[in-house]
């Protein structure tokens, strides 16, 4: 009872501090609430978006017992007869057609079932009528949204679909694919080919209706049996969660430590005075944990109320109906339980540091003698090498325990080189004499509070390092995607079809460029293929015929082409050792002609011709100019000023959808889809490392007061004081940017050797740039504009303070 | 008056009240004083009779709310930031108990540390901080971080660095406070030889043994001068040094 007595009067104490200093105390429960929001939040809305699995199984089997898979309409009878009277059956197949109303045009999947009263009957659940019916009538139709509006149609409109007329019923949409452009009619009869029977049978009646299906060879399933997602979103979400935690208890210890730190003569009178030594610690855990209440209570509200607003988003980033809002008693407990969980060990280690110093220093107020930091920089190494083992191991093994591995090894890594950060700092501050003040004393600062500081350069270091992961992926796809010969100029649309001709003259006018079409010499109606002599049995490739519109339009200047004779070019990657003196003509097999050969070292995509011949000299040869492709039109191609950007190809692909059977094609496939990512991850990743920093310059400038006033005392203008909180946040940004290199390219590699391409591993340079110089610049801005110099005895507040 | 002449420091009807209305409190003055070149004046009274206050007046720590400062002429109410900071670094050494050393700078780095911020070489301004701590002798110590001195031997380093350079008035608040007392009587010698070297120097102090080592001796009390015989009834009275 004593004791309780005593632990009570301590806590007093404790709490009756957190009121003092509300701005500390505040900024602890916001680094609390954070994490607990964001894994909240995200822990509703990944619920609300994970099919459950009765979701999963009407996706996969409507309202049916079972489904199976049928070769011919023959087939399906038969297993329709084992199945006995009592089963209900719909047999649903699948296609691709093209409906269209009012000159638009619209590839759609075909899903055709047995239909007849109106309702989906066994589709139930696979589809979903969310305006209308669903057809009944064999000229009946329900159409998805998509289709619908890309036709101009609503339920009560006709359409045609494949030449025939039919009336929409109703609209339709695919639950779990809401993108899926469907048009849902009932069975054409006469159909052939394979599809999927559906079927419900009584309980008693199924196992007899499976023995049935599986004497006649099929292999029905069955919808008991279908297994539940593997919750890998779930997996990933607690990994990213757990992450965030580290990064907010190392800044939330670094908090703790300041505050006890500037406590140390009141901890020393607590000593002083008999408190017992058993009973302060407990005592001072008091505060943080009625913060990390307060932060995990405050975190869960604010994750909730953001992911409930954030709800009806959902829909349209899945493209799935997502259904209510889901949330789950365990997601809840597990963030309170989290945020109490890292706030009370982020803790530990400041209040044990506190605690070992001995009272009569507490007392006169010294800092105790710090250590040597080589004991970090063992363990430090030591999880590094762990890590490179463990990602080593990773690469050797198979299947998914491999991603793991390699998850862990950047892991140990991480923590490996933030372990050692301790040892670099104290190492770094005692080569620091040649620096300018500032710098000088920012270095020394960060080597004397490492206690403080490590754990931040550990927060950068780790959100970098996940950004240097994916922009060493992303580079090496780049490298990868760069090797692959591109289809066609950046700045060029390839239009094919009945209207090419047409619509290639309406974009060149468009986009102010060149159009000209892409004609092959031709012998007997036959394409005449050129070869460079003597290159044995090869088959050549085709050869163009054109003039200086074709020129312009492949983007090559040719002097005297009309009298040049055969252009032979190259491709990107080809190498340019081949370079043939004369051309061999083919007519079918035989040599018709033989050319001398200008040859340029000019790359030429995979859709454009590798030679070519001038059009004057054509009827010189004694022959014709027709289409590459027998009975189909030639090709045009247009380039435009300026590269073929989402837009500018939309516009192309309206164009050609004016002329039925036009298509044109751009290489937009270059752009390097991880880039947006990439991008994204890189901006959230250094906004949160600027964020941890400049939280960490507010502290130091709470901690180094005395040192700010010193400073002014002798004279230090105020440049040197808003200098030297701006080194200080540059300093640790640069330790974290330049740790994090090793942190992000070491699983970036690993992840590179495990992709299924032969992808080979490339340096991110500008991103490597960018979070070297750009990070220490941004802190160094941030710190400097945010610094405030204030006058020396007018109050009791620091002089400097990062805010 | 010659440029010799001048004072090193006039405060003119200075004073300082803290807060407004029915909330005031007078701190300091209003009160005059005239320092001379080369001359120690003490300044002695009790507890929160104004003579820190009256320290960071003089030394542009803090701004009056009444009179005016001149350190070597200039109206420090008429300097701005910048030309304040330029002369603490340039003409005014402090000596305080509790602004001291950087804890990050070595011994030699914090002498050093005024010349530097003044835009003189690195190499000549450790040369020249060096030469200081030879004259306070604490030379052998420039390497040791300011955690590894004795309370004396920071001391010692504190002075040096605020009589380094080309500075002429030293303001030094309790220097002694903390020490024993060979330590403190060598701290005032190192004050004494200061002003021997032509500085002046003004010096607040509870000790009557320290204070003699001054060439003026002046009592404040309530923020206000008084005559030395009504300060020794009140040192009777009260206690001096209490």
């Amino acid at each position: 009872m004593k004791a309780l007595r005593a632990l009570r009067a301590l806590a007093r104490v404790e709490l009756r501090d957190l009121g003092r200093h509300r701005g500390r105390s505040l900024l602890v429960i916001l680094l609390v609430a954070v994490p607990v929001a964001a894994l909240t939040g995200a822990g509703a809305l990944v619920r609300t978006m994970s099919p459950t699995l009765e979701e999963q199984r009407a996706a996969r089997f409507g309202s049916a017992d079972l489904r199976v898979e049928y070769g011919s309409p023959e087939q399906a009878a038969a297993m329709r007869a084992s199945l006995g009277p009592g089963a209900r059956t719909t047999t649903l197949g699948y296609g691709v057609l093209a409906a269209g109303q009012r000159g638009a045009k619209v590839d759609a999947l075909a899903v055709e079932a047995d239909l007849n009263d109106g309702d989906l009957g066994l589709l139930t659940g696979l589809l979903r009528i969310t305006a209308g019916r669903a057809p009944a009538a064999p000229d009946e139709l329900a159409l998805s949204p998509n289709v619908a509006t890309a036709l101009g149609v609503a339920p009560g409109d006709s359409v045609d679909i494949d030449g025939h007329r039919g009336r929409v019923s109703g609209l339709v949409v695919s639950p779990e694919r809401l993108g899926d452009p469907i048009v849902l009619r009932p069975l054409q009869s006469g159909r052939g080919g394979a599809g999927t029977l559906l079927a419900a049978a009584p309980a008693a009646e199924l196992d007899r209706a499976v023995r049935g299906l599986t004497e006649l060879g099929a292999r029905p399933e069955l919808r008991g049996e279908l297994d539940p997602a593997d919750g890998f979103e779930a997996a990933v979400l607690f990994v990213v969660g757990g992450l965030g935690f580290v990064e907010a208890a190392l800044v939330v210890a670094a908090a703790f430590a300041v505050g006890l730190r500037r406590r140390q003569r009141e901890l020393g009178l607590l000593a002083a005075s008999g408190a017992p030594g058993r009973l302060l610690g407990p005592g001072l855990l008091a505060a943080p944990l009625v913060l990390a209440l307060l932060g995990s209570a405050a975190g869960v509200a604010v994750g909730l109320a953001a992911a409930w607003l954030a709800h009806p988003l959902l829909d349209g980033w899945n493209q799935r109906l997502n259904g209510p809002f889901e949330v789950s008693l365990a997601h809840l407990l597990g963030g309170v339980a989290l945020g109490l969980v890292a706030a009370s060990l982020a803790a530990l280690l400041p209040i044990w540091t506190a605690l070992r110093v001995p009272v009569r220093t507490a007392l006169s107020g010294r800092r105790p003698p710090a250590g040597r930091a080589r004991g970090w920089l063992a363990l430090g190494l030591a999880l590094v090498v762990s890590g490179v083992l463990v990602l080593a191991i990773g690469l050797r093994l198979e299947g998914a325990i491999n991603v793991v591995a390699i998850l862990a090894g950047s892991v140990l890594g991480v923590l490996g080189l933030g372990s050692a950060s301790p040892w670099l700092l104290e190492a770094l501050s005692r080569r620091a004499t040649r620096l300018t003040p500032a710098w000088r004393l920012a270095v020394r600062d960060a080597g004397r509070f490492r206690a403080r500081n490590a754990p931040v350069v550990t927060a950068v270091l780790a959100g970098l390092s996940a950004s240097l992961l994916l922009a060493a992926l992303s580079s090496s796809v780049e490298a990868f995607v760069g090797q692959v010969v591109p289809t066609l100029r950046a700045d060029q649309l390839l239009v094919e079809g009945p209207g090419a001709g047409r619509v290639a003259a309406e974009l060149a006018a468009e986009l102010n460029g060149e159009a000209a079409a892409l004609q092959a010499v031709v012998s007997g109606g036959q394409p005449v293929m050129a070869r460079p002599s003597g290159d044995g049995g090869g088959a050549g490739t085709w050869l163009a015929v054109g003039d200086a519109d074709l020129l312009r339009a492949m983007a090559i200047e040719v002097a005297d082409f009309a009298a040049s004779g055969v252009v032979w070019l190259r491709r990107p990657a080809g190498a340019v050792d081949h370079l043939p003196a004369e051309l061999e003509l083919l007519g079918g097999v035989e040599v018709i002609a033989r050319l001398p050969t200008r040859t340029l070292d000019e790359a030429q995509p995979s859709r454009t011709p590798l030679a070519l011949l001038p059009v004057a000299m054509v009827e010189q040869l004694g022959l014709e100019v027709g289409a590459a492709q027998r009975g189909r039109p030639a090709p045009w191609i247009v380039r435009a000023r300026g590269p073929v950007d989402a837009a500018r190809f939309e516009r192309a692909r309206q164009l050609a959808a004016q002329v039925p059977g036009t298509t044109v094609d751009a290489e937009l496939l270059r752009t390097n889809p991880t880039l947006s990512t990439l991008a994204i991850a890189l901006a959230l990743s250094m906004a949160t490392g600027l964020l941890v920093i400049f939280i960490a310059t507010a502290l130091s400038a709470v901690e180094s007061a005395d040192d700010a006033r010193t400073l002014q005392a002798v004279g230090a203008p105020p440049a040197l004081l808003h200098g030297t909180q701006a080194a200080r946040a540059a300093y640790l940004a640069l330790l974290g940017s330049a740790l994090a290199i090793p942190g992000g390219l070491l699983p970036g590699f690993g992840l590179v050797e495990l992709a299924e391409v032969p992808l080979e591993f490339a340096l991110p340079w500008r991103v490597m740039a960018i979070v070297l110089i750009g990070m220490p610049t941004l802190a160094w801005l941030g710190a400097w504009s945010a610094s405030r110099v204030r006058p020396l005895f007018t109050d009791r507040r620091p002089l400097v303070a990062a805010e | 008056m010659s440029a010799s002449d001048e004072p090193v420091l006039a405060l003119e009807a200075l004073e300082r009240v803290h807060g407004s209305g029915e909330q005031a409190v007078r701190a300091l003055g209003p009160i005059d004083l005239t320092v001379a070149r080369g001359e120690f004046v003490a300044v002695m009274g009790p507890s929160g009779s104004g003579k820190s206050t009256l320290l960071a007046l003089a030394g542009a720590l803090d701004d009056p709310t009444g009179g005016r400062v001149c350190v070597h002429g200039h109206d420090l109410a008429r300097l701005s930031a910048r030309d304040l900071a330029a002369l603490r670094r340039r003409s005014i050494g402090y000596v305080f108990q509790d602004l001291n050393l950087l804890p990050g700078l070595s011994a030699l780095e914090n002498v050093a540390l005024p010349l530097e911020l003044d835009g003189v070489r690195q190499r000549h301004a450790r040369a020249e901080a060096l030469a200081t701590l030879q004259r306070v002798r604490i030379d052998h110590l420039a390497a040791r971080f300011p955690d590894d001195l004795s309370g004396g031997e920071r001391q010692r380093v504190a002075i040096a660095r605020a009589i380094v350079g080309p500075r002429t008035l030293m303001l030094a608040d309790e220097p002694t406070g903390a020490l024993d007392s060979v330590t403190g009587e060598r701290v005032m010698r190192l004050l004494r030889g200061a002003c021997d070297d032509g500085r002046s120097v003004v010096l607040v102090t509870h000790d009557a043994s320290h204070a003699a080592w001054a060439d003026r001796v002046l009592h404040l009390r309530d923020g206000l001068w008084f005559e030395p015989a009504v300060a020794d009834a009140a040192a009777r009275f009260d206690g001096v040094g209490s």
